[in-house]
């Protein structure tokens, strides 16, 4: 049953998977009327000869017929070669490998940041509910999602860079005390909307029939929490927190760029730049790829987590 | 209840501050570190050292790394580097490079006309932009005499040869990875380490032209120019390169810190397309619409002063004859009235356009937005436009359509913002814009632009060696373009660097690679 699930879901990714990188390499050739050009200036405006704008078509494959180029990258990437990057000179795999460790880190440590925020946060607001540090939390979450990351970036250098001096400004380097601003850009969004929704999974738990009957018996708010409340609020919560984790993974452009944060965000916003199309497909499918198995893992995990959906699969199955 | 509570509390407070601390206590890379470590914030597009890849040559000069064998002073002109002078034969065909007895690679090997020519011939094997450049026939060393034989006369060669391109590196070398650690050059510094977002130099013990004033150098890449100021105030950084307009007033206080700003070497120009059927053919509507832009509010006000106010093709950071050009489209809204009514556009129906035959009088002007001024420059042209009675379309397009829609002609009014001189001389570029195409023989020019006495001055030129004939003829060519009424000339960004009064010698050329010199040194020294 449960290999069955795994390669319905595999089938489902590959389909995607392909329907994705078909849409990318339209659109990246439909915008290029000459794309070559770009290719060979970046982003300078340089008086560029035909001869050579002709010459990189050629050494691309750019002069072939759409389908063929399709199908050529296709087939290349299949057997993991997704193309050559013409912005780095290098393999696109290369590339993005060497941007992976970063983009982990970043999000291990702004995932980490996040939940460490919004838990507290979102079960204190939730017990306290309709009073002060209700509203408090609530109208502190709504700030931080109305707030551009990139706002909140620049205040937080700003702030603990600049005035406090308590951390580097510049996180060209991937170190931990370089991660901690960005992560924490990225962390104040993501715990405003997680903490709301810690909130209200939490108090919906709070007005079942189980908790009354608990509290009835005597037990104590923290074990009602952590043994009755938390497991049961974990389901929604953790589809959101998966949703984060894929975006992060997918890298974080905005914040990348104003910490000079070296990962995939960055590198996804440089190819565009550059028109580097083979890069971009590569980071693009990369990032569909880590969304899809994440959302499987999810997915496998529901079953785990609550055994009445393990039950409803085998009464249907 | 209370009780959990507070340990949540608590266990936030203990990870913050211990945040904080790890922050306090760990290499921050503050103003005190060692005096011998010079550190910059630049940006950086350059994956690679490999010098004949795509244009990451630049980095490797503007890193410190590497020199060739001619460099560009103040003004743009070719002066000594590797080659301690220079002469063209009497067949104007052959060019002598005297190569400096001193210069020496990093690896101590010293640069001979052999080893020099070695580099140019790996240049052109590797990259296809050499060609772009000139072409030889003949290559030949002797001793410390470097002969380079063209096919036709190449009056730019000692400027072409200072193109990053053609720095000069050891070929002998072969065991060494180009990409990650860069070629053995003849620069102030050598790479430690390199990736993209940062670069470690350390001083060349063998540097030929004097003492390398720092030990190390870091060079961290930080794009987001608010975070680059950023890290010039906090001392992260003690000099950077280009900071934004809206930043300088943070480094006016000259105690602390010193900005060398200058025009760059590039144009913001909108070319006019004069092709029949194209309402800006008539030379009294182009006159009108050119009079009619207030181009210095422009740069002055809407731009915060971040460019000199346009008048000529070639901007005053060259010394082509800037000051003595005269616009004779100078702005005067009244004149650019005056200037469509003798053309026969007058406002017949009272809608604020002026119309002839019952058409209005409308322009396109294409544009793109990818760099923030084109929009604002469009857009103050459509307004001051309106004023006088001239309805401007803005179209707003991919850069690399506008460059096809300019190939085509498929434009009223088509705006770039470009290098004008990258190999020293405006000539490449006067050309490519303004000299006739005559059935696809200057593709470049898409704006049916042609005149004769233009033309001739360009074929003069490219014959002409003598610099101050060659500079004359194009002060010439400018003048005509001017008259015409064949480009609306916008402004000229400014470029700067900022450093920190702990150093001196940070100063910013025209050309746009110079970054990393053995100039840059600690004040005290």
């Amino acid at each position: 049953m449960w290999i069955q699930s795994l390669f319905s879901y595999f089938k489902q990714a590959v389909f995607t998977l392909l329907g994705i990188s078909f849409i990318m390499f339209s659109l990246t050739m439909l915008s290029t009327d000459d794309l070559a050009k770009q290719l060979i200036t970046g982003s300078e405006d340089i008086i560029v000869s035909q001869e050579q704008i002709d010459a990189v078509k050629k050494e691309l494959g750019l002069d072939r017929p759409f389908l063929v180029q399709y199908g050529s990258w296709l087939f290349h990437a299949v057997q993991g070669d997704f193309g050559f990057s013409y912005m780095a000179k290098k393999p696109v795999i290369d590339k993005i490998l060497e941007c992976l460790p970063a983009t982990l880190f970043l999000s291990a440590v702004s995932l980490s940041m996040m939940l460490v925020i919004a838990v507290p946060l979102g079960i204190l607001s939730a017990f306290k509910s309709n009073r002060f540090y209700d509203y408090l939390i609530r109208s502190i979450s709504f700030l931080g999602i109305s707030i551009p990351g990139f706002w909140v970036g620049l205040m937080l250098l700003w702030f603990f860079g600049l005035r406090l001096g308590w951390f580097p400004v510049v996180s060209s380097t991937v170190r931990l005390d370089t991660v901690i601003l960005p992560a924490l850009t990225l962390a104040v969004n993501m715990s405003a909307k997680y903490t709301r929704q810690v909130r209200s999974a939490v108090l919906e738990e709070l007005g079942q029939d189980y908790v009354i009957g608990a509290k009835a018996r005597g037990m104590s708010n923290f074990y009602i929490l952590w043994k009755e409340v938390l497991p049961n609020a974990l389901l929604p919560l953790l589809t959101i927190f998966a949703l984060s984790a894929g975006s992060l993974l997918g890298g974080a452009a905005v914040a990348e760029i104003v910490f000079g944060w070296p990962g995939l965000g960055k590198l996804a916003v440089n190819a565009i730049e550059y028109r580097d199309f083979q890069l971009l497909q590569g980071v693009v499918i990369w990032i569909a790829s880590i969304y899809m198995l994440i959302n499987i893992c999810v997915d496998l995990s529901y079953s785990h987590l609550d055994p009445r959906l393990k039950k409803k699969e085998h009464s249907h199955g | 209840m209370k009780k959990w509570m507070k340990t949540c509390i608590s266990a936030l407070l203990i990870g913050t501050a211990s945040l904080a601390l790890y922050g306090c206590g760990s290499d921050s890379q503050k103003s005190g570190a060692a005096p011998e470590t010079l550190r910059i914030g630049v940006t950086n597009f350059a994956d690679s050292l490999e010098p004949t890849d795509n244009y990451f040559a630049w980095v490797v000069m503007r890193y410190g790394l590497g020199e060739c064998l001619v460099k560009f002073d103040q003004e743009m002109n070719p002066v000594p580097w590797l080659a301690s002078s220079w002469s063209i034969g009497k067949d104007q065909l052959t060019w002598t490079f005297q190569i400096n007895d001193r210069a020496v690679f990093s690896n101590g090997n010293k640069v001979t006309a052999d080893a020099v020519k070695s580099s140019i011939e790996r240049v052109f094997e590797k990259s296809d932009r050499a060609r772009t450049f000139f072409d030889y026939t003949e290559m030949k060393a002797d001793g410390q005499t470097l002969i380079i034989k063209t096919d036709k006369p190449v009056p730019g060669l000692p400027g072409m040869l200072a193109d990053p391109l053609f720095i000069i590196i050891d070929t002998t070398v072969t065991d060494r990875d180009y990409q990650s650690m860069g070629p053995i050059c003849t620069g102030p510094y050598m790479v430690k380490s390199f990736s993209k977002a940062k670069a470690e130099m350390e001083a060349n013990p063998n540097y030929w032209d004097g003492t390398v004033p720092f030990k190390k150098v870091e060079i961290p890449s930080i794009d987001d120019p608010n975070t680059r100021a950023m890290a010039l105030q906090s001392g992260e950084v003690d000099m950077a390169v280009n900071i934004s307009p809206g930043d300088l007033k943070l480094f006016t206080d000259s105690s602390r810190y010193r900005i060398s700003e200058i025009a760059s070497l590039r144009t913001v120009l909108a070319r006019i397309n004069m092709s029949p059927g194209h309402p800006l053919q008539d030379p009294k509507v182009r006159a009108a619409l050119i009079s009619s832009t207030d181009r210095k509010t422009y740069c002055e006000n809407l731009l915060q002063n971040t460019f000199i106010t346009g008048k000529a093709p070639v901007p005053p950071s060259l010394n082509y004859g800037f000051d003595q050009l005269t616009d004779p489209n100078n702005y005067n809204p009244d004149r650019a009235r005056q200037l469509l009514s003798e053309a026969g556009w007058i406002d017949t129906d009272g809608d604020g356009y002026v119309d002839k035959d019952g058409k209005p009088l409308e322009v396109n002007f294409v544009y793109y937005s990818s760099r923030a001024e084109l929009p604002l420059f469009a857009e103050a042209t459509q307004a001051d436009a309106k004023k006088a009675g001239i309805k401007v379309n803005l179209k707003n397009v991919d850069y690399n359509i506008l460059d096809s829609m300019a190939k085509k002609g498929d434009y009223d009014l088509c705006i770039s913002n470009i290098i004008t001189a990258n190999t020293g001389d405006p000539a490449v570029y006067l050309n490519w814009y303004w000299k006739t195409n005559s059935s696809g023989s200057n593709p470049q020019n898409g704006s049916g632009f042609s005149s004769t006495a233009f033309d001739t001055l360009s074929d003069r030129l490219s014959q002409e060696f003598d610099p101050a004939l060659r500079r004359q003829y194009m002060i010439d060519m400018q003048q005509i373009i001017l008259n015409e009424g064949a480009g609306l000339f916008f402004g000229y960004p400014k470029t700067n660097m900022v450093s920190s009064t702990s150093i001196t010698g940070a100063e910013i050329l025209p050309a746009d690679y110079y970054w990393l010199t053995k100039d840059i040194r600690p004040a005290k020294s």
